[in-house]
């Protein structure tokens, strides 16, 4: 089976129909996706902001990251979840779409820049958890992690713009 | 709405319409798609303060810590995003006014607007002017409904926002 006739077989379910059909069910569906995405960026911006050294440098890292991450992983599930939906309402359309190939692109960097974050950089983070000069590795992952999460955003507005579905 | 009303909109959406301004938000192709990314950033960064806000407290985050802190760390982001928005909103109105002041999801969302902004000022001022005593004592009951208020119009906001695309008036 090609990708092609999966992304058709997609198209042609009753679930793809209805949120395509449905007036209301497109425009809810992507409601939830602005707030989920919004709540992402907004609080993984918080533990940036603290790695490059630029706010709540009152706080650890450690004790900052208890506090966001719980709110940035449901938001990011909901997120998940909600672009999965919108996603499949027109599948052949979004994969064609050259801003959605580019968001698709810019979450795999997230991905890869929270692993090398994870395991890599934030090894020796009881060194300066509490107070202190992050590592230059910390303020790149942090700075990287910025870009990359208003790059998604912005793709996605353009995504919306040029499928004209609702902007 | 009251007749003259609707007639002021009417006129002003005219005249903003055939500004100078207007006319280049409408002909430069990607400039309301890039002001669009900015507002939803500046909502990321309120949104997510309001909720930082909220949930510290309930009591959800930052137990060990004077309730101050939070406060401190998160209502500037609602203050500093806020004027962001405020400029965003008033160039995409100006790029198609008929988009918006007569939109009635727009008219509700001024409307939430006002109202989130009131209450989330009001319990957050409070907070400031009588701290809450020390990390193990909770906030009053009040200071915790006003926060739940003002988060479930903050959201009332956004979803209004949103609808704005789907129920243009021309």
């Amino acid at each position: 089976m090609t990708i092609a006739s999966l992304l058709e077989a997609l198209y042609a379910t009753p679930l793809a129909a209805e949120i395509r059909e449905n007036e209301f069910a497109f425009p809810t569906i992507e409601t939830v996706h602005v707030l989920a995405i919004t709540l992402v960026v907004g609080s993984i911006a918080v533990l940036d902001l603290r790695l490059l050294g630029w706010a709540s440098r009152d706080r650890p890292v450690s004790r900052l990251s208890a506090d966001v991450l719980p709110v940035t992983w449901t938001a990011f599930a909901c997120a998940l979840l909600s672009g999965a939906l919108l996603f499949a309402s027109n599948a052949p359309k979004y994969l064609d779409n050259p801003y959605f190939r580019a968001k698709l692109a810019l979450l795999a960097l997230v991905g890869l820049n929270m692993l090398a974050y994870q395991f890599v950089v934030s090894r020796d983070l009881p060194a300066w958890d509490a107070g202190g000069a992050t590592p230059r590795a910390a303020r790149l992952a942090a700075g990287l992690s910025l870009v990359f999460w208003t790059g998604v955003v912005t793709c996605g507005r353009w995504v919306g713009f040029t499928m004209l579905a609702g902007y | 709405m009251p007749a003259s009303i609707e007639h002021s909109l009417t006129t002003t959406s005219a005249w903003l319409a055939d500004t100078a301004l207007s006319h280049t938000l409408q002909n430069v192709e990607w400039l309301v798609p890039a002001i669009q990314t900015v507002h939803i950033l500046a909502v990321a960064v309120v949104m997510s303060c309001v909720l930082m806000l909220s949930l510290g407290v309930f009591g959800l985050h930052g137990r060990e810590q004077p309730l101050a802190r939070t406060v401190a760390r998160f209502a500037p982001g609602i203050g500093g995003g806020l004027p962001v928005l405020l400029v965003t909103g008033v160039l995409m109105i100006t790029a198609e006014p008929d988009r918006a002041l007569p939109n009635p999801a727009f008219q509700l969302k001024m409307a939430l607007l006002l109202a989130a902004a009131a209450v989330t000022w009001t319990y957050v001022r409070g907070l400031a002017r009588t701290p809450v005593p020390s990390p193990a004592r909770r906030p009053a009951i009040a200071v915790r409904l006003a926060a739940g208020t003002a988060l479930g119009l903050w959201v009332a906001v956004l979803v209004a926002g949103r609808w704005i695309a789907y129920t243009l008036s021309r």
